[in-house]
C-alpha cells in the first residue's frame, strides 16, 4: 500500500502557490513558515490519513489535508474580513465543481470524493497584534491503482 | 402524538452507533493526546517570553488529566499582568487555536467511522 496523501499536499501546493492575493499582493503558501515571514501567509499540511472503505481488491485511503489561513493587524486596524475573503479564493481554487477532483492518475491514483469537512475560524491577541485565521480541512478519498 | 419509528430506519440508527462505538474512547484518547501535544508544542514557539528558560521548560501535556499546564508559579503574572509589568501573553490564544484543531479532527474522525 502506498501513502498518496503528500500527492495531495503538493496538488493543492500548486494550486494556490502564486495564486491567491489579496489587495495586490501576493500571499505565499508554505509547509513550514519561516520566521522572518509576515502575515498574511498560507500553511498547507498534512492532518490525518486513514484505510477505509475496506475490500478485497483495493486498498482505498482517506487523507485529510489541513489548509491555515493567517492574517494580523496591529491592534484594532483590522478584523476578520481579509481572512474570510482568502478563505474564498482558496475554496474558489480547490473546488472548481462538485465533481471535480484531483487528478493523480499520472502518480497511479484514483481521487474520488472531495470533500470540505470543515471551516473553523478564531482570533487571538499579542501586546502589538490581533491574528486572525481559518483552517479549512479537506478530505479525499483515494484508491490506489 | 405518536411517534413511530420505521424498522429499517431503527436498524440504520443502531448501526451508526455501533459504527461510532467503534471509534471507541482509544481512539478520541489519541487525538486529545495528540492535540495536546500538538498545543503545548506550540505554547513553547515565540511569543512565550524566555529569560532564563524555566517557563518554556514547565509548560507540559498531562495525558493522564488530559490537561495542558504552564507550571512555573509566575505563569499568571506573565499571561496577564500585574501592577508592576505588563501582560505578555502566551498561553491561551494558543490554547483556544489548539482547540479549533482539535473540534475539526474529532469532527473528520466521527463523520470517518459513520461513513
Amino acid at each position: 500500500m502506498k501513502e498518496p496523501i503528500r500527492f495531495i499536499r503538493q496538488k493543492i501546493f500548486t494550486l494556490l502557490n502564486g495564486n491567491v492575493s489579496y489587495g495586490g499582493a501576493n500571499i505565499p503558501v508554505y509547509n513550514r513558515v519561516p520566521s522572518s515571514q509576515s502575515e498574511p501567509y498560507i500553511i498547507v499540511s498534512s492532518a490525518d490519513s486513514a484505510q477505509t472503505n475496506q475490500n478485497q481488491s483495493d486498498f482505498i485511503v482517506e487523507c485529510i489535508t489541513r489548509i491555515e489561513v493567517v492574517t494580523s493587524f496591529f491592534s484594532d486596524d483590522g478584523g476578520e474580513l481579509q481572512v474570510n475573503d482568502i478563505v474564498e479564493s482558496i475554496l474558489e481554487l480547490i473546488k472548481t465543481s462538485t465533481t471535480d477532483y484531483f487528478d493523480l492518475t499520472s502518480n497511479n491514483f484514483n481521487v474520488f470524493t472531495s470533500n470540505i469537512n470543515g471551516v473553523a475560524y478564531s482570533n487571538d491577541d499579542d501586546d502589538e497584534k490581533t491574528y486572525y485565521r481559518a483552517i479549512i480541512d479537506i478530505a479525499n478519498r483515494v484508491q490506489q491503482n | 402524538m405518536d411517534i413511530r419509528v420505521n424498522k429499517s430506519d431503527l436498524r440504520k440508527v443502531n448501526k451508526m452507533f455501533d459504527k461510532l462505538d467503534a471509534l471507541g474512547d482509544k481512539g478520541v484518547d489519541m487525538i486529545i493526546d495528540k492535540n495536546g501535544l500538538l498545543i503545548s508544542r506550540d505554547i513553547k514557539l515565540p511569543p512565550i517570553p524566555v529569560d532564563t528558560g524555566n517557563l518554556r521548560n514547565n509548560v507540559v501535556y498531562n495525558a493522564k488529566d488530559k490537561a495542558i499546564e504552564s507550571k512555573a508559579p509566575y505563569s499568571g503574572f506573565l499571561e496577564f499582568g500585574t501592577r508592576f509589568q505588563k501582560a505578555q501573553p502566551y498561553f491561551f490564544g494558543k490554547i483556544n487555536l489548539g482547540l479549533k484543531r482539535l473540534m475539526l479532527d474529532l469532527n473528520n474522525a466521527i463523520k470517518r467511522s459513520l461513513r
